[in-house]
């Protein structure tokens, strides 16, 4: 048997012993939620469980968007402190 | 024309006179005075794209902290203008957010803005993809061992591999709440893993070998192959990890791809 061939099949055996014996992990981190556990995605995930406008002032008038400040094409977030600072990428 | 198309035409009208620059052409189908009724309209273009930029938001919130408010807020509009929603679910808005912000010109000076949407999609999108049954191990172990090069592997459906040029995860997790925006590492290349369990989305950085492989794997081609993408390096720890953390759940042998 060539080298890559038994590499896969020990690979192989490793996997279903991993699989085998973690029949109830696997079964925990996927679809069975704990006892007593509700399953909800939007625990997850601050804020993805609200309706979008049961939070939005529907009073508000129209903005004229369309003709933005400048200071809207410049970014004022932590990337401040970021800018020049990261390397630019090696290799790829 | 019938009542139907009658209907069609008004609502494609109505949206057009909400969403575009002025509604006075629409003005005649609304009650009360034309100005009362523009003002009506405005409220609607108002509510529409405070969603969007909310649904926005919250499928990035790394990229808005990055870039703050004022700058997130005008992207946001102008990729609504340029890639409206496609459908009613706003879960599903932002998946070519990543795309537009690598073409966008005020980004141009945030090379790696693009690659962070790019891995808050794929977290987003993990954490809202299908469950699946795990991997069958039994009738894994009894694929005959002249089958085995053969195999094709099914990742998890939440399974998503990001492959930046950027140190991408030091950067998304340097802006997590608790963290001050200062990445712990600034030069390298960051291959993520992203995948759910648990209910939880997780990410890793990947080796590059690693990050072949998966892909290969991803890609559908046979072990054989997907061990061969880099030489001299054993695919046996990567493929347990995958395996030890519910990432696998089917396989195929032979020429079909697993389903």
């Amino acid at each position: 048997m060539n080298p890559k061939r038994a590499l896969i099949r020990s690979a192989l055996a490793g996997v279903v012993a991993i699989g085998l014996g973690q029949v109830a992990v696997s079964n925990a981190a996927e679809g069975e939620p704990a006892a007593g556990k509700e399953k909800c995605y939007g625990i997850a995930k601050a804020g993805q469980n609200d309706c979008g406008t049961a939070t939005h002032a529907c009073a508000g008038l129209a903005r004229k968007d369309n003709a933005p400040d400048e200071w809207k094409y410049v970014a004022k977030g932590t990337c401040t402190k970021m800018g020049g600072k990261l390397n630019p990428p090696r290799g790829k | 024309m019938t009542v139907t198309e009658g209907l069609a035409r008004l609502q494609a009208q109505f949206a057009a006179a909400v969403l575009g620059e002025d509604g006075a052409g629409f003005a005649r189908h609304l009650a009360g005075d034309a100005g009362a009724g523009l003002r009506r309209l405005a409220i609607y273009r108002n509510a529409i794209l405070a969603n969007r930029r909310r649904a926005l938001r919250a499928a990035f919130p790394v990229v808005a902290r990055l870039v703050g408010d004022g700058f997130f807020d005008e992207a946001a509009l102008r990729y609504g203008e340029a890639c409206p929603p496609g459908g009613a679910d706003l879960n599903r808005y932002g998946a070519t957010f990543a795309a537009f912000l690598a073409a966008y010109p005020h980004a141009a000076a945030m090379p790696w803005l693009a690659d962070v949407a790019r891995l808050e999609w794929a977290w987003h999108e993990s954490l809202a993809a299908a469950d699946a049954p795990g991997m069958d191990f039994a009738a894994l172990s009894r694929v005959p061992e002249g089958e085995q090069p053969g195999l094709r592997l099914l990742l998890h459906p939440s399974v998503r591999l990001v492959r930046s040029a950027w140190p991408v995860l030091s950067i998304w997790e340097a802006n997590q709440p608790d963290r001050d925006g200062t990445p712990d590492r600034e030069d390298g290349a960051d291959d993520v893993l992203v995948w759910r369990e648990a209910q939880r989305v997780l990410l890793a950085r990947l080796a590059p070998p690693e990050a072949a492989f998966v892909d290969a794997v991803a890609r559908g081609l046979a072990l054989e192959e997907a061990a061969g993408i880099t030489d001299a390096w054993d695919f046996t720890p990567m493929l347990q990890r995958l395996a030890l953390h519910g990432m696998l759940c089917g396989f195929s042998t032979g020429d079909r791809v697993p389903a």
